[in-house]
């Protein structure tokens, strides 16, 4: 990544870094419990849930990543993107008002709560835990690897110093806030970023002539580059499609925001919000790949050794300073975002879920122990981010599609179809994690085990789903509680 | 409400998408992925006897909005020929930016429109509260 010797770029970074800081200071007044601490106390209003949502999904994977994307395959990637004015709708559809209405209702504050109160038993929500568990540890590494890497460029220090001062901000407003410093921050980013998106999208047809003049560079140089699939062909596009189209209502750091919501009533307009607002930020993914690649094609700049170089090669020559650190900074905040959902996940994993799996009740002395067990895994995942990187790459990538996998049977179908089983739900996840790994393992040592294109995760998603609802119907029916056989009908 | 009819279609439908991806046939997966998000909706929505025959419609008519779309992306995209645009973009790209894109809104709005009614009925809402409420 080229470093940024701009000063204005500079303080808008820092500017933002302090921001975070002084949301944390606030919000840890508002964080003295667990409920505080994983569900901002249900306490948030639509515009919160709106922004929360889309900041926490869009991590720094949509704004270094999703530019690279467009940059090297031209539109297969958009198939990602611009299925969410469906696939948040479809979320909200699946779990919005069962997953709400459970807190109400029964001691719930996560995912796997809300999985061992469907289905009894331990075993359900000790799976839907060590699923979640690494799935977060893949997330978060990758996140804390892009803030090293985005404040190494920005302040031009070293990585060891960059993460220092990346993950002490993000550390302290975490640990001392929970999700409270989160979803307000996520408003903050939200909007910052929906704004700049705009502005960029604006800039990339500036600097491109026109989306008619864009198209018809890119057509002469590949017309599949920027026909409908890209360069990485139809079934490429078309599982991505239904990956991230369906998979959407399987990310947890989304659907548990919806736990979150003060009204319940006010769930009703806020899907169609989720949606529009994430293609908005969509244009920005899409708008500087095919800038850049443009501007490649004619000449106009050398190529670009790596795509990942497209958004900040962009925003550094091809923007205005103001702009550029405002993305920029918007950049850190999408990373930090999604990095503090995941490391609020995973507390809640180690220090609620997995206990009451086991033994029956949480930790004593919860909310102590939810603020060191962020800190641990901050800690495990910037040592997990700087000595195994491979690792880190490997989990980077299942990660969404063992989310999707693990979680749309079980939760998604789960909550709304009173034929689901205990059983079904262990074992389509087990089938979603395994699955993922070895395909995706496979992948990576050459000897891929599905046709060129089809997505890894498409695949487990898809299986997981039939599984479950094989062995649920292949196994005895438990009676279900009163309160969740009510919950199941409404 | 039995849910089970719509859920062994989401199965069938994921299945068939599986043999269609292993095969090769993109647009079979695309379609059997619309079908999909078409089953998940309605068995996220239906509930009892409030669920209309309009959401039903509509549900069903924007499944076949999408597949038809996505036809059109294959039909529209002619690599061989010369580039025709619509809004700037090649023909086919269009029908996703312009078509699949916006025609999403529609679940949004449905979501919205029916929230009140079928969703989640405020005396429906009341009444399980009062039965179940922790508070």
């Amino acid at each position: 990544m080229p470093s940024a010797d701009s000063q204005l770029i500079i303080v808008c970074v820092v500017v933002y870094l302090a921001i975070c800081s002084g949301v944390g200071v606030w919000a840890m007044r508002r964080t003295s419990s667990t409920a505080d601490f994983f569900l901002a106390g249900k306490s948030i209003g639509p515009i919160v849930l709106v922004m929360a949502t889309i900041s926490s999904v869009m991590s720094g994977f949509g704004f270094v990543g999703g530019p690279g994307l467009v940059y090297e395959s031209g539109s297969s990637s958009l198939w990602m993107v611009f299925v969410a004015t469906f696939s948040l709708p479809v979320a909200f559809m699946l779990t919005g008002k069962r997953l709400r209405l459970l807190v109400e209702v029964r001691d719930v504050l996560t995912l796997p709560g809300a999985v061992g109160a469907r289905y009894g038993g331990r075993a359900p929500a000790l799976a839907m835990s060590i699923a979640l568990i690494l799935g977060v540890l893949g997330y978060l590494g990758t996140q804390v690897l892009a803030i090293g890497t985005v404040l190494t460029a920005v302040l031009g220090i070293n990585l060891i110093s960059a993460l220092a001062i990346g993950l002490g901000v993000l550390a302290f407003y975490s640990i001392a806030g929970g999700i409270v410093a989160g979803v307000y921050t996520d408003l903050f980013q939200g909007i910052l970023m929906l704004g700049a998106a705009i502005a960029v999208l604006l800039r990339c047809l500036d600097v491109g002539g026109g989306m008619a003049a864009i198209s018809e560079t890119l057509w002469t140089m590949d017309p599949e580059y920027i026909g409908p699939w890209g360069t990485r062909g139809d079934l490429a596009a078309l599982s991505w499609m239904l990956l991230f189209g369906i998979g959407a209502a399987g990310q947890p750091h989304a659907i548990t925001k919806l736990m979150m919501l003060k009204d319940i009533r006010q769930l009703k307009w806020s899907a169609l919000a989720t949606g529009a607002s994430y293609v908005v930020l969509a244009m920005l993914w899409m708008g500087i790949g095919l800038a850049m690649r443009t501007l490649v094609t004619r000449g106009d700049h050398p190529a670009l050794e790596n795509p990942d170089l497209a958004a900040p090669q962009f925003l550094l020559h091809y923007t205005p300073e103001l702009l550029a650190g405002i993305v920029f900074a918007g950049l850190l905040a999408a990373i930090m975002s999604t990095a503090d959902s995941f490391l609020n996940l995973g507390a809640a994993a180690v220090v609620r879920d997995i206990p009451i799996a086991i033994r029956g009740k949480p930790l004593g002395h919860e909310l102590f122990w939810c603020r060191i067990a962020t800190g641990a895994l901050l800690l495990l995942s910037a040592v997990f981010a700087l000595y195994m990187e491979n690792l880190i790459a490997l989990l980077g990538t299942f990660g969404w599609g063992t989310f999707a996998a693990a979680i749309v049977p079980s939760v998604c179908i789960g909550m709304n179809w009173k034929r689901a089983t205990g059983q079904a739900c262990v074992v389509s996840i087990v089938v979603s994690v395994v699955l993922n790994f070895v395909l995706e393992v496979s992948a990576r040592h050459g000897n891929p085990l599905l046709p060129p294109g089809l997505a890894v995760g498409a695949v487990a998603l898809l299986v997981s789903t039939s599984v479950f609802v094989l062995v649920s119907l292949a196994t005895p029916r438990r009676e279900l509680a009163p309160d969740m056989d009510a919950l199941l009908d409404l | 409400m039995n849910k089970t009819p719509a859920v062994l279609g989401a199965a069938a439908a994921s299945l068939a998408a599986v043999a269609a991806g292993l095969a090769g046939h993109a647009l079979a997966v695309g379609m059997l992925a619309v079908a999909l998000i078409v089953l998940l909706c309605m068995i996220g929505l239906r509930t009892s006897r409030r669920t209309s025959k309009w959401t039903i419609l509509t549900l069903i008519a924007y499944g076949a909005a999408f597949c038809s779309l996505l036809a059109l992306s294959f039909r529209l995209h002619d690599p061989a020929g010369p580039l025709t645009t619509i809004g700037g973009f090649p023909a086919g790209t269009a029908m996703l930016i312009y078509g699949i894109a916006p025609l999403g809104i529609t679940l949004g709005v449905l979501y919205g429109l029916t929230f009140d009614s079928e969703i989640l009925p405020l005396e429906k809402q009341r009444e399980f509260l009062k039965r179940f409420s922790r508070k």
